[in-house]
């Protein structure tokens, strides 16, 4: 508990350290949504519904994908890959507590101050728009929600893991994790609902395990998707998150074999 | 005038030849890299296109034709803007750790320095894609005079006159509040909403993709010359929107220059 406390006092003190910046970073979130609003108003200015979205399905869609967007994409995990090439993972291995259990905690404060500013960016957005949220209240559709948002979570935490200790081998990591991003950005549904798309690209993209990260999560809390066809889903994601786990690991043993601390 | 712009394009070739090293030693990270772009390029496209081939209606002139070389035009916009200008990625770092005190002795101009000796390779690689797919696009759905083409062209440059200003303006801020990625990251969601044309948003989104921050005008106009949409009165008033805020970006540029502190160093 103590880890955690401290851990998150650090961050709130990382934050406020360049305001400015912490200022601007929320702000662009707000823009975003104002951005994303705007542009699908106008697209539906001109048609009344896009594959199988009316406007407030979509409005939904995207007010969601930004908090999922926002809980499962926040990260502080790439600073791994500089400790490695720069040496600081030598004090982290020199520490009492594990590198990995530090850095779960860092991930988890970071990760619930970014949910708890995107709920009031979205809350202060839905009043100050006036959209009208209507939300699938079922138990066990909320309880699957859940599992899917814990299993994006876990899987995102590992497809990070596994890029950041690429840093053992090479120096130039920015480039595999630039086309992750843009892999995951762009294939995960956190711009726009995937179905949207032409059916065979879409059906491309969904056998790929990126649109367990957003896309699957809204399809579930929008009731779009069967619970049995839910399940199947998570159940292949989690096959995903034992790959990426098996792999992190072996890459973190065979990495450390050939650790040279360059760069102390 | 001619032998400083040929001393500066000297200067600008040897930067880029050292950039463009760097990414061929580099070649693995360059063709993730590549990669990348181009998925990121293939899905905005599919997305764009499933969206608005399905317009059964003809909004103020564009189809579905006029769309995809709007779609075009903006990403050579953004790309050559992006290979021109991705030194000003690194500022915020030159700014914080002083490192700004060695471009500023050096004998060239420090805006030049700041600005242009970061060239990407790989966006000029984009780049000459695009406008390849651009051309034969433009030959196989429209009827261009050489005249229209040379218009496009100069409003093209006057496009690219709005980008640099912005380019000048986040250096600026970037001197004055340590601050780059973020107001880079606001203008590239911006430009997001400029990626379809502005006649599709209401009156006061389109005033302010004209006037206040003017990447809507940057790719519009270029475009309606080509697809015959334009008028006298949207070009002048986009030479002097491009040119006053090309001014002020300098005027800012300046001010945020004497602000320079140097605190780092």
């Amino acid at each position: 508990m103590k880890l955690i406390i401290t851990i998150t006092k650090i961050t709130f003190s990382e934050y406020l350290a360049y305001r400015m910046n912490f200022i601007l970073w929320r702000f662009r979130n707000f823009l975003y949504l104002f951005f994303y609003y705007n542009f699908w108003t106008a697209v539906y200015t001109y048609q009344k519904q896009v594959g199988n979205y009316n406007k407030q399905e979509i409005f939904f869609y995207f007010i969601m994908s930004f908090v999922i967007t926002d809980i499962v994409f926040s990260s502080k995990l790439f600073k791994l890959a500089s400790y490695i090439n720069s040496g600081v993972l030598n004090q982290y291995l020199l520490y009492p507590v594990s590198v990995f259990k530090l850095m779960t905690v860092e991930e988890v404060v970071d990760k619930t101050f970014n949910t708890f500013f995107s709920l009031i960016e979205i809350l202060l957005f839905i009043y100050l728009f006036k959209i009208e949220v209507f939300l699938k209240i079922d138990f066990y559709y909320i309880a699957v929600f859940i599992l899917s948002l814990f299993c994006a979570l876990v899987l995102y935490y590992f497809i990070s893991l596994c890029i950041s200790l690429l840093g053992f081998w090479t120096n130039s990591v920015w480039a595999p994790r630039f086309l992750t991003f843009i892999l995951i950005n762009s294939l995960s549904g956190s711009f726009f609902p995937l179905d949207i798309l032409p059916k065979s690209v879409f059906e491309l993209i969904n056998a790929l395990p990126f649109s367990v990260l957003v896309y699957l999560p809204i399809q579930i809390l929008q009731g779009k998707v069967s619970l049995d066809f839910a399940l199947v889903k998570i159940s292949i994601a989690f096959v995903w998150v034992i790959l990426f786990f098996f792999l992190s690991l072996f890459m973190w043993k065979k990495g450390l074999k050939s650790y040279t601390a360059l760069g102390v | 005038m001619i032998k400083e712009i040929s001393f500066y394009f000297k200067i600008w070739l040897s930067f880029a030849q050292k950039s463009f090293a760097k990414s061929f030693y580099n070649r693995v990270s360059s063709i993730l890299f590549l990669i990348g772009k181009i998925v990121r390029g293939i899905v905005a496209f599919t997305f764009f296109f499933s969206i608005f081939s399905r317009l059964t209606v003809n909004v103020s002139g564009y189809g579905l034709k006029e769309i995809i070389l709007y779609f075009l035009i903006y990403n050579i916009l953004v790309s050559l803007s992006d290979f021109l200008f991705r030194e000003v990625y690194e500022f915020r770092a030159k700014v914080v750790s002083g490192d700004l005190d060695l471009v500023l002795t050096k004998p060239i101009s420090p805006l030049f320095n700041c600005l242009l000796t970061g060239a990407d390779p790989l966006d000029l690689l984009i780049v000459l894609l695009l406008i390849i797919a651009m051309i034969v696009f433009l030959l196989l759905n429209f009827s261009v005079s050489l005249s229209m083409f040379l218009l496009f062209i100069i409003c093209f440059v006057l496009a690219m006159l709005i980008q640099t200003a912005f380019y000048i303006s986040v250096m600026a801020f970037g001197i004055i509040f340590l601050e780059v990625d973020h107001i880079i990251g606001i203008y590239r969601d911006i430009q997001f909403l400029a990626e379809v044309p502005i006649r599709f948003y209401k009156s006061f989104f389109q005033f302010v993709l004209t006037y206040i921050v003017p990447v809507g005008i940057a790719v519009a106009v270029p475009v309606e010359v080509l697809i015959g949409l334009f008028n006298l009165k949207n070009i002048l008033v986009f030479s002097f929107v491009s040119l006053f805020y090309f001014m002020l970006s300098l005027y800012f540029w300046n001010y945020a220059l004497k602000k320079y502190s140097s605190a780092s160093s």
